[in-house]
């Protein structure tokens, strides 16, 4: 799967591109435990909706590959309103094409790209928060997630389970970690500086 | 007579000792689940098959480990289809998958038996191969099998157990409560000392005694299973089968029907709860595990018999109860079932009452050495009345390599009451 620090770094520069900076922006940091789990990497810890608070998307359009039969990255968040390309990075193998098909289930977005060939994109803008499943026609094991969330105050964490997510306003909040195979969990949090938040997930 | 008798068995395993230790022999490749997770036998096993409270557990819950399965797997299976793809449903195939290797062990036995009475000495190698088949098809789907080759010096191919199990259905809701199996399989009445736990050669009496050929407990039955652990302490099993064992065609339209309740005390939960949850799985002192363990359980069936040309009916059941009392490197085990069968022989002899119970004391020298010894005592109303004693000594040469040797004396005898000596060498792979 894989989702680098390139991902992350990805993932928080469009979230803090959204939200601007502020001198008195606090960070929330902490872990994400879950024993069922090989890696703790890929972990969406975000802020969940601030009543009032109206984010416009960012111009820079994340990619989601498709790479060695795997979509790349396997979670991807994003704010609502993001258009998101879906590249087709499968370098012909032998002299064969490979082709794929994206298509989605959920009903938070649901659209099927058709198929088409190495080097073609394609784009969805995602306009409704919620989870959206990504499955490949062509290739039943591929699968990944886009996460469309409210606020642009979102990361990943790394193979430790560990997150920090910077640039967030003074206030009360609830946060949120999110993985596709376990049940989510929340809490409330207060940030005026620092905070710590841990999570344990449970499937 | 009792000392002749005890000299005979220690020295006899004196020698067999001396001579298995001086042979130098590399443990074979690893079974099936040690592949899966790239761990030794000793981390489900006391003394391969004999297993520990975590491969009670795992073997609860569907061969999974109970923590996590995932973070354990180093073997990745074939995918059938992404996990997301259950969104789709019922639109499309609810998404599975299978093992990456081939999921089969194999178990092999070489045995030596002195058959006193017979005065018989030979070798009896190989005695045994036979077929383990067993991993997950995804979560929560798992499947077990086993096909002898060979047994008692004879080929005598046969599948003894082939079954399919849905574990933790609902899991949501329900945890582990409920699991579904069917196919052939152990009833799970014989879930308080199962005959693949056993630390000896023989057979508890009260999983092997027979009134009539057409059952015993701890014969495998082709039919339907339900049972759970709706709470770390408490177990269930319900099941129907055809009876008869292993018979292909079940020759009369009633089937039989069985239950289990089992509790436990202490120690790891018998949903696996307490169980280490560490980035490996321990692979060593794991045959701790205090706790108490009480089993409560009946089968009722009908069997249909033909003797001297003659069809007749026999209407049974069973009724036991077990107990497992294990501390530090001790463990205490005692069962008791008593029969009734209302027409065994089709004779004037009706409503035959039996009783069998057992007491026994494994010990846990050090992790290579093992003992146990066993007191049972058999009853069957105008037929047998049988006391015998099992005294056992197990080495683990390699986790997947054990020697026992095993006296088999039966003091209720007028004549020597030193029925036969084994020494075996069972080797895993």
């Amino acid at each position: 799967m894989g989702y680098g620090k390139a991902a992350r770094a990805l993932a928080f520069a469009v979230a803090a591109a959204a939200a601007g900076t502020s001198a008195s922006a606090g960070t929330i940091h902490g872990a994400v435990r879950a024993s069922s789990l090989r890696s703790l990497e890929g972990v969406v810890v975000y802020i969940d909706r601030i009543p009032g608070a109206v984010f416009s998307p960012p111009a820079a359009r994340p990619i989601v590959d498709q790479k060695n039969l795997m979509f790349v990255p396997h979670v991807l968040p994003v704010l609502v309103g993001t258009t998101v390309d879906f590249h087709n990075g499968e370098e012909p193998s032998g002299g064969r094409a490979i082709n794929h098909n994206i298509f989605s289930p959920s009903s938070t977005a649901r659209f099927d790209l058709g198929t088409y060939g190495y080097g073609l994109s394609r784009s969805v803008t995602f306009d409704k928060p919620g989870v959206v499943t990504l499955l490949c026609n062509v290739h039943p094991e591929m699968c990944a997630y886009i996460l469309v969330l409210e606020t642009p105050y979102f990361t990943l964490t790394d193979r430790e389970g560990s997150y920090r997510l910077e640039g967030v306003p003074p206030g009360r909040y609830v946060l949120k970690a999110w993985h596709p195979l376990l049940r989510p969990d929340s809490r409330e949090v207060v940030v005026s500086g620092e905070a710590g938040v841990t999570f344990d997930l449970k499937r | 007579m009792f000392r002749a008798v005890i000299r005979k068995f220690l020295t006899s395993a004196m020698l067999l000792v001396v001579g298995l230790v001086a042979l130098e022999r590399e443990a074979g490749a690893i079974p099936t689940f040690a592949r899966k997770y790239r761990t030794s036998c000793s981390t489900c096993h006391v003394a391969i098959p004999m297993r520990n409270a975590f491969g009670e557990a795992f073997r609860r819950n569907g061969y999974q480990i109970p923590a996590g399965d995932e973070r354990y797997i180093k073997e990745e299976p074939v995918s059938l289809g992404a996990e997301a793809w259950k969104e789709m449903w019922p639109e499309a195939i609810w998404p599975g998958a299978i093992p990456e290797s081939v999921p089969f062990s194999a178990y092999a036995h070489q045995r030596f038996v002195w058959d006193n009475p017979k005065d018989d000495r030979e070798f009896d190698a190989p005695h045994e191969l036979e077929l383990l088949m067993g991993n997950t098809l995804g979560r929560n789907v798992a499947f077990f099998g086993e096909f002898v080759f060979f047994e008692k010096g004879q080929n005598v191919p046969g599948l003894k157990r082939l079954f399919l199990q849905f574990s933790n259905l609902f899991e949501g809701k329900l945890g582990r409560a409920l699991s579904i199996r069917v196919g052939r399989f152990e009833p799970g009445i014989a879930d308080g000392y199962k005959d693949a736990d056993r630390l000896t050669m023989e057979h508890p009496i009260t999983l092997d005694y027979r009134v009539t050929n057409a059952f015993r407990i701890r014969d495998a039955q082709s039919g339907l299973e339900i049972a759970g652990v709706p709470h770390r302490s408490f177990e269930y099993v319900f099941g129907v089968v055809n009876g008869q064992g292993v018979t292909v065609n079940d020759p009369n339209n009633s089937r039989d029907v069985y239950f289990r309740a089992g509790v436990k005390f202490r120690g790891m939960g018998l949903d696996g709860s307490g169980s280490p949850e560490g980035d490996e799985l321990p692979m060593a002192d794991n045959y701790v595990d205090d706790s108490v363990t009480l089993g409560f359980y009946g089968y009722r069936g009908l069997s249909t018999q033909t003797e001297g040309g003659v069809t007749f009916d026999n209407r049974f059941r069973r009724m036991g109860v077990d107990a497992r009392l294990n501390y530090g490197r001790s463990y205490f085990r005692a069962g008791v079932v008593q029969g009734r069968d209302e027409n065994p022989y089709n004779t004037s002899q009706r409503d035959v009452d039996s009783t069998a119970w057992f007491v026994e004391v494994d010990r846990v020298f050090k992790p290579w050495i093992l003992g146990a010894l066993r007191y049972e005592k058999l009853r069957i109303d105008g037929k047998s009345d049988l006391t015998q004693l099992v005294p056992n000594l197990t080495l683990l040469a390699r986790a997947n390599i054990r020697v026992s040797l095993e006296a088999f004396i039966q003091p209720s005898l007028d004549a020597d009451p030193f029925r036969t000596f084994k020494a075996n060498v069972l080797f895993a792979f």
